[in-house]
C-alpha cells in the first residue's frame, strides 16, 4: 500500500530499500504475545554500549547476575554468588583476591553453541579494553586475570578488595561470534547492534526490529531453564515516545505493559483489566549546590547556609502534593529497598524559622528588596533547568517559592537537553535538580569522593572520602554496611545534597500477566521476564 | 522548456553545497555534543568512556576537518554513520522515509478531496450557512496547535468510541491492509487539516473567479446543465493555480510530520530526526537535513512545471 | 509549520468590508488588551506557588482553575497571552522587517547583491522550517528574546520574494524615475516612494505572521523546546498540561482554546486587511 501511494506520487525511487531487519519467526494467530508500550526506541542491542537503559537486550542477553525487586543480586548464568561464607572468595598472602564463579551447565547461545566460562573472560577483556564505551568500565579495572580451571567456573583475580564485584558482568558476550574482532570493531558491529547477530542465552531471542516501529522477540525453544520457561511466545516492545499517547494507547486496551507519568497515576486507577503498579527505583531526586564558581562558593561555602536553604524546602508537600503521593520523601541517596539504606538516617527537617535564624546568624541579612545581602553579595543564585523536564521543573519552582519565604533569590536558566548535560558535566553551574540512576550496587564513592567522577559540585570532605572508601574495598556486607549507613549520616551533616525524593516508575501492568514482580534498577522490571506468564 | 528544466536542475547543485554548509555548521556549533545522551540518563559514567566515544566518533577533530570528511564521503553518495546506532544513515532514512511518504501521500489525499468539495460547494453556496460552518470548521485546522488536536481526535475515536487505534502503524500480529488503513485514519487527517482551509479557500475565489470566464458561459449558453458546467469545466480550471499551491506546500507537510510522527508514534522522519536531535547525532541530522532541503527544492520545482503545464499561456524560458 | 506562504493562499478572501474580519478585529483587540493588562486585571499574583490547592477545578474563586503548581489558570492565561502574542508580533515584525530590507536590497542594487541575496534566500527557503527550528533551539536559553528571533529569522524569506519582485516592477514606474532623475539618493527613493507602495503586502504578510508565530512557539513547546516555565506562554501551559488532559481538562482546554481563537481571528484580520489594501480582489 505504502510503494502504492508514492508511486502515484512519482516517488518509488526512493522508497524501493524500506523494510525492517528481519531474521526469523512470524506472528501468527493463537500465539501468547506481550504487548510492551515502550517509551523510547533503543539505539543498539549491545548491552555494554547502548546507552539507553537495557531492558530489550536483557530479553536475549543474559549475565552472571541480574537484580530482583529487593535490589539484591541474584545469579543467573553463575549458579551462586561467590562470597567469603561460601569459600568462593580467597585472598591470597599478596593481598591479591581470588573470586570463583561456578557456572550453570548445559547453557547454550541462541545458535546452538555451548556457553562457557571463555565467554566470560572473553567479556572481561572487551569490558577493560579502552575502547569499549561501556559506562562503568572503570569497575572492571580491579581485575587483573582471568582462568577458566573448566568450561562452567570463572576465577577472576582481583588486585584488592571490592565490594561491589558481585554486580559486574550483567551480561555476557559470545566469544565464538566477536573473538576475532577488536573491541573498536564489535562496538561498530551492526548485525550485533541490530539484531540479525543479537545472540544470548536468554529466554527469548531476536525476531524483528522495524525501525521507528517495535522489536520482536520470540520463545527460545531451548531455554537453559528446562521447557517450562519462558511461558509467553513472543513479546513485542513498541515504541511510543510521547507519555500522552502511551496513556491512551493502555486505555484502550492495546498493550499489556506500559510506564506511564506520576500524575498520570489516579487516570488509571479505575482501568478495567489493568494494574498500576508504583515501582519504586534506583533514582534520587535531589537538588546539588555548586561551589566551583567564586559566586558558588561566596554563597555555598558556609555549611550553615546550605542548613538553610534545604530547611526551608518542604518536600513533603513536593511529594505528597506535587507528585500526588505517588514517591517517597527520600533521605538518603540510597532507595530503601537497598539493604544498604539507612533507616536511621538523621535528616533535614522542614524548618522555614530556624532556616531563617541560621541566615541571620551566619550574616546574611534581609536588604531592601527582601532578598538577604552579606559584603555587597546577594543571597541569590541561578538554578539550571532542562527544557522540556517537566518535573523537575515544576520542582524547582516550588523551591524558588519556598526559598523566597525565607529572602533566598532563585532565578532559572533553562538549556536544551543535550546542551544541559553538557553545561552540568561541565559544573559551570551553581545549582541544579537533577537525578541519580544508581546501580543495585550502591557505591556513592563516585558522587560524593573528592576525585568521584561524577562529582561536579567541588565539595570535597577528607573523611568522608575515608569512609566511602572503606565502603568500597571489604566483602564483609556488614562492615560495607556500617560504612555506608555512616555516610549517609554525614551528606545529611555536611548539607552535601538534599535528596528530595526516590522517583517511581508507574507501571501499568494488563492483569493476564502472573509473575510480574517490579524492579527498580537498570535492569528494571523485566528481569524476571523468563517466568511471567500470559492468561488468555 | 528542456532547458530551462536543464538550467533549474544546474542551479540545484550549488544550492545544495550552500544548504550543506549552513546545515552542517548550524549542527555543529550546537551547544551539547554526542556524548550527551551517554551522560544524560543519570548514571555513573567514567570519563575514559566519553573520550573512547567522542575519538571514535571523530567529533573531537576540528570542525573543518569533519566538514571535509563529510563533504568527500557525500560526493561518493556515503552520508556516514549514525553515532547512536552505529548504522549507516542512508539505510535509516530509506527505512523511515516510506512510512513518512505514505502519511504526508495520504493527508496529501485527505486535504485535495476535502478540500475540492467544500470548496467547490462553497462556491456555488456563498455565504450558505453550511459554507460559513464548514469554512469555521476547516479554520480550527489551521489554528488548532497539532498536538493538541491529535490528542484530542486519540481521546475522541480510540479511548472513548474504541472506533481508530490511537498509535503505530498496525496492531500487533495483524497484517491486513484494513488494520493498516485504520491506524492511519487519525494522523492522516491531523496533518490533512492544515491544509484544507488553505486549498478550499483558494479553490473557491478562484472558482468564483472562473464562473464569469467565457469558456463558462460559452458551455451555459450551449445548454449544459448547471451541474455540467460547474462540475467539468469550471472546477477543472479553477484547480490549475490550486495545483501548484498544493504542490508548494507538500514540502510544509514534512514539517508538519515532526509532531504528528510524534504524538501516534508513526515510524517516520521526523521523529527520527528528533530523536538525532536530543541524541545529537550529526550525521542523521545532516542527513535528514539535506533530503529534506532536496524535497523542498524538487517540489518548488515541479510547482513551477506544473503551473505551465496546466495553464498552456505560461513558457518557460 | 506553515508559513505564511500556505497562510495566503487561503486568505484570499473575497467579500468586501468584512464583518467577520472586524468582529475578529474586536475580538483580538479585547483579548490582547486584557492580557496586556494581565498585571491589574489577574485576580492573583502570576508565580503564587501554592501546593495546598493543586490541580481545583474551575470554581469562584478561580474561574478557571488551578494548575499543578495550585496557581490561578486565569492569571497564567493573562500572563500566557501577553507573553504568545509579544512573541507572535515581534516575531513578525522581525520576520517581514528582514524580508522587506533582503528583498528591497536584491531589487535595488541588482546584479551580485540581488543574486546573492536571492540564493540566501533559496539556502534559508529550501530547509525544512520546523527541524531547522528545533536545531536551532538548542543555541536559546529558551527565552522569549530568543524565541522571537530564531521564529522571525525563519519566516523572512516569502517576504524578501514577493518584495523584491514587488519593487521590481515598481521601480519601472515614471514617478521612480522622475525620483531618480531629480538626482535622488537611493536609499531616499527606497524610503519615500517605493515603501509606502508596499506596505499592503508587508502589513497582510506580517498579520499573518503572528498567529504563525503562536503556533510555532507552541509546536516548539510540544518538543520541550519552547519558552520555559516559570515564564508562561499558551504553549507550554497546553504541554505541560497534556498528561492529564482527559483527567484535567480545564488546564488544557484554557489555554488551547485562547490560541484557537486568537490565531483564528488574526487570519480573518489578515483577510479583511488583504481585501482592503488589494483593490484587484475588492473588484470581486
Amino acid at each position: 500500500m505504502r510503494r502504492l501511494i508514492a508511486a502515484a506520487l512519482g516517488l518509488t525511487a526512493l522508497t524501493g530499500c524500506g523494510g525492517s531487519a528481519r531474521s526469523s519467526g512470524d506472528s501468527k494467530p493463537g500465539k501468547k504475545i506481550l504487548r510492551v508500550a515502550y517509551d523510547r526506541e533503543i539505539d543498539v542491542l549491545n548491552p555494554f554500549t547502548s546507552q539507553n537503559l537495557v531492558d530489550i537486550s536483557f530479553s536475549m542477553i543474559e549475565g552472571l547476575v541480574t537484580t530482583d525487586e529487593t535490589n539484591r543480586y541474584v545469579p543467573v548464568l553463575a549458579t551462586v554468588i561467590p562470597t567469603r561464607e561460601n569459600g568462593l572468595i580467597v585472598t591470597k598472602p599478596d593481598g591479591t583476591v581470588d573470586i570463583t564463579w561456578p557456572l550453570h551447565e548445559h547453557v547454550r547461545w541462541h545458535d546452538g553453541e555451548p556457553f562457557t566460562a571463555a565467554d566470560v573472560c572473553f567479556t572481561w577483556k572487551f569490558i577493560t579494553s579502552p575502547h569499549s564505551e561501556t559506562y562503568n568500565r572503570e569497575q572492571y579495572l580491579g581485575i587483573t586475570g582471568c582462568r577458566t580451571p573448566d568450561d562452567h567456573t570463572v576465577v577472576f583475580t582481583w588486585d584488592g578488595e571490592y565490594s561491589y564485584y558481585g554486580g559486574l558482568f550483567e551480561a555476557v558476550l559470545p566469544e565464538h561470534l566477536l573473538g576475532t574482532m577488536t573491541p573498536e570493531q564489535i562496538v561498530n558491529y551492526e548485525p550485533y547492534n541490530r539484531g540479525s547477530k543479537t545472540i544470548g542465552t536468554g529466554p527469548f531471542k531476536f525476531a524483528e526490529w522495524k525501525a521507528g516501529e517495535y522489536i520482536r522477540v520470540v520463545k527460545n525453544e531451548s531455554y537453559w531453564r528446562g521447557p517450562t520457561y519462558p511461558a509467553i511466545d513472543e513479546i513485542v516492545w513498541a515504541f511510543i515516545p510521547d507519555a500522552n499517547t502511551r496513556l491512551n494507547a493502555l486505555e484502550s486496551a492495546q498493550y499489556d505493559y506500559g510506564q506511564i507519568l506520576p500524575t498520570q497515576v489516579k487516570q488509571v486507577a479505575n482501568l478495567a483489566g489493568y494494574k498500576t503498579h508504583l515501582v519504586s527505583s534506583n533514582s534520587v531526586m535531589h537538588l546539588d549546590l555548586n561551589i566551583t564558581t567564586e559566586h558558588g562558593r561566596a554563597l555555598f561555602g558556609d555549611p550553615d547556609v546550605r542548613r538553610a536553604i534545604f530547611q526551608a524546602i518542604d518536600r513533603k508537600a513536593i511529594a505528597e502534593q506535587l507528585m500526588e503521593g505517588t514517591v517517597v520523601i527520600a533521605d538518603s541517596p540510597i532507595n530503601p529497598s537497598s539493604q544498604f539504606h539507612n533507616a536511621a538516617v538523621r535528616a533535614v527537617t522542614l524548618d522555614p524559622a530556624g532556616s531563617k535564624r541560621l541566615l541571620d546568624h551566619a550574616g546574611w541579612v534581609p536588604g531592601p528588596d527582601g532578598v538577604r545581602i552579606k559584603n555587597g553579595e546577594r543571597l541569590s543564585f541561578i538554578l539550571l533547568n532542562r527544557a522540556g523536564a517537566a518535573d523537575r521543573i515544576a520542582i524547582a519552582q516550588v523551591i524558588q517559592s519556598q526559598l523566597k519565604a525565607v529572602g533566598v533569590e532563585v532565578g532559572f536558566e533553562t538549556l536544551e537537553s543535550a546542551a544541559w548535560t553538557q553545561r552540568w558535566r561541565s559544573g559551570r553551574w551553581e545549582a541544579v535538580v537533577s537525578l541519580w540512576f544508581l546501580p543495585a550496587d550502591p557505591s556513592l564513592t563516585g558522587l560524593y569522593a573528592c576525585d568521584g567522577a561524577n562529582n561536579m559540585t567541588g565539595f570535597c570532605d577528607p573523611v568522608l572520602d575515608t569512609v566511602l572508601k572503606r565502603s568500597d574495598h571489604t566483602f564483609s556486607v556488614a562492615e560495607r554496611k556500617q560504612s555506608l549507613d555512616e555516610a549517609q549520616n554525614m551528606l545529611t551533616d555536611l548539607a552535601r545534597t538534599l535528596p528530595l525524593y526516590y522517583n517511581v516508575t508507574p507501571e501499568v501492568v494488563s492483569a493476564r500477566v502472573g509473575n510480574f514482580r517490579g524492579s527498580g534498577t537498570n535492569f528494571g522490571s523485566f528481569w524476571n521476564l523468563y517466568s511471567w506468564t500470559l492468561s488468555r | 522548456m528542456g532547458a530551462y528544466l536543464r538550467r533549474r536542475l544546474l542551479q540545484m547543485v550549488p544550492l545544495l553545497f550552500g544548504i550543506s554548509i549552513v546545515v552542517f555548521a548550524v549542527i555543529q556549533a550546537a551547544p551539547g555534543g554526542p556524548e550527551g545522551a551517554l551522560l544524560g540518563t543519570g548514571r555513573f559514567i567514567d570519563p575514559s568512556v566519553t573520550l573512547a566515544y567522542r575519538h571514535r566518533l571523530g567529533v573531537d577533530q576540528p570542525v573543518v576537518v569533519q566538514y571535509v570528511r563529510w563533504l568527500a564521503a557525500a560526493l561518493r553518495g556515503d552520508l556516514g554513520v549514525s553515532f547512536s546506532s552505529t548504522r549507516p544513515v542512508a539505510d535509516m532514512i530509506m527505512e523511515r522515509l516510506p512510512a513518512t511518504l505514505e502519511l504526508m501521500a495520504s493527508s496529501f489525499l485527505f486535504a485535495a478531496i476535502i478540500a475540492t468539495l467544500l470548496g467547490t460547494y462553497s462556491a456555488l453556496y456563498r455565504h450558505s450557512t453550511l459554507d460559513v460552518i464548514a469554512t469555521g470548521a476547516s479554520f480550527l485546522g489551521v489554528a488548532m496547535p497539532v498536538f493538541w488536536f491529535g490528542l484530542i481526535l486519540q481521546l475522541i475515536f480510540s479511548v472513548k468510541l474504541g472506533w481508530l487505534p490511537v498509535a503505530g502503524t498496525g496492531t500487533i500480529g495483524a497484517t491486513s491492509l484494513g488494520d493498516h488503513l485504520k491506524h492511519l485514519v487519525l494522523p492522516g487527517l491531523v496533518l490533512s487539516f492544515r491544509n484544507i482551509a488553505g486549498w478550499s479557500r483558494y479553490l473557491r475565489s478562484s472558482l468564483i473567479d472562473v464562473r464569469h470566464a467565457d469558456f463558462v458561459r460559452t458551455a451555459r449558453a450551449k445548454g449544459l446543465r448547471e451541474r455540467t458546467v460547474v462540475g467539468v469545466h469550471a472546477v477543472r480550471n479553477a484547480l490549475i493555480p490550486v495545483v501548484s499551491v498544493m504542490a508548494l506546500n507538500v514540502a510544509d507537510l514534512f514539517s508538519g510530520a515532526v509532531i504528528t510522527e510524534t504524538v501516534f508514534a508513526w515510524p517516520g522522519i521526523g521523529r527520527l530526526f528528533v530523536q538525532a536531535m536530543f541524541a545529537r547525532d550529526y550525521p542523521v541530522l545532516m542527513g535528514i537535513l539535506l533530503m529534506g532541503s532536496f524535497t523542498v527544492i524538487v517540489f518548488n520545482l515541479l510547482a513551477d512545471l506544473l503551473y505551465g503545464v496546466l495553464d498552456p499561456r505560461i513558457r518557460y524560458g | 509549520m506553515g508559513d505564511p506562504r500556505s497562510a495566503s493562499s487561503w486568505a484570499a478572501s473575497t467579500r468586501p468590508r468584512n464583518p467577520v474580519a472586524a468582529a475578529s478585529l474586536a475580538v483580538f483587540v479585547v483579548i490582547a488588551v486584557a492580557c496586556l493588562a494581565a498585571p491589574l486585571l489577574a485576580p492573583y499574583p502570576i508565580d503564587a506557588v501554592d501546593l495546598s490547592s493543586l490541580r481545583h477545578p474551575p470554581s469562584r474563586a478561580h474561574w478557571m482553575g488551578t494548575d499543578d503548581l495550585g496557581r490561578d489558570v486565569l492569571t497564567r492565561v493573562l500572563f500566557g497571552g501577553r507573553v504568545s502574542i509579544l512573541i507572535g508580533m515581534l516575531a513578525a515584525i522581525v520576520g517581514t522587517a528582514v524580508g522587506a530590507v533582503v528583498g528591497m536590497l536584491a531589487a535595488f542594487y541588482g546584479r551580485w547583491v540581488d543574486n546573492l541575496l536571492m540564493r540566501l534566500t533559496d539556502v534559508a527557503y529550501a530547509i525544512p522550517a520546523l527541524p531547522l527550528l528545533i536545531v536551532l533551539s538548542a543555541y536559546t536559553r529558551a527565552a522569549v528574546p530568543s524565541m522571537v528571533l530564531i521564529i522571525g529569522l525563519l519566516s523572512w524569506m516569502p517576504t524578501a520574494r514577493v518584495v523584491r519582485s514587488e519593487v521590481l516592477s515598481i521601480r519601472e514606474l515614471p514617478y521612480i524615475d522622475a525620483a531618480r532623475g531629480m538626482g535622488a539618493a537611493s536609499l531616499r527613493i527606497m524610503l519615500r516612494h517605493i515603501l509606502p507602495n508596499m506596505l499592503g503586502p508587508l502589513i497582510v504578510g506580517a498579520t499573518l505572521g503572528v498567529g504563525n508565530a503562536i503556533m510555532i512557539e507552541s509546536s516548539l513547546s510540544f518538543l520541550g523546546l519552547g519558552v520555559q516555565p516559570p515564564v508562561p506562554t499558551w504553549g507550554n501551559m497546553l504541554m505541560d498540561a497534556q498528561a492529564t488532559m482527559a483527567s484535567k481538562p480545564w488546564l488544557t482546554a484554557f489555554p488551547g482554546v485562547a490560541i484557537l481563537v486568537v490565531v483564528l481571528a488574526i487570519n480573518f484580520i489578515g483577510d479583511g486587511l488583504r481585501d482592503a489594501l488589494d483593490p484587484k480582489r475588492r473588484a470581486n
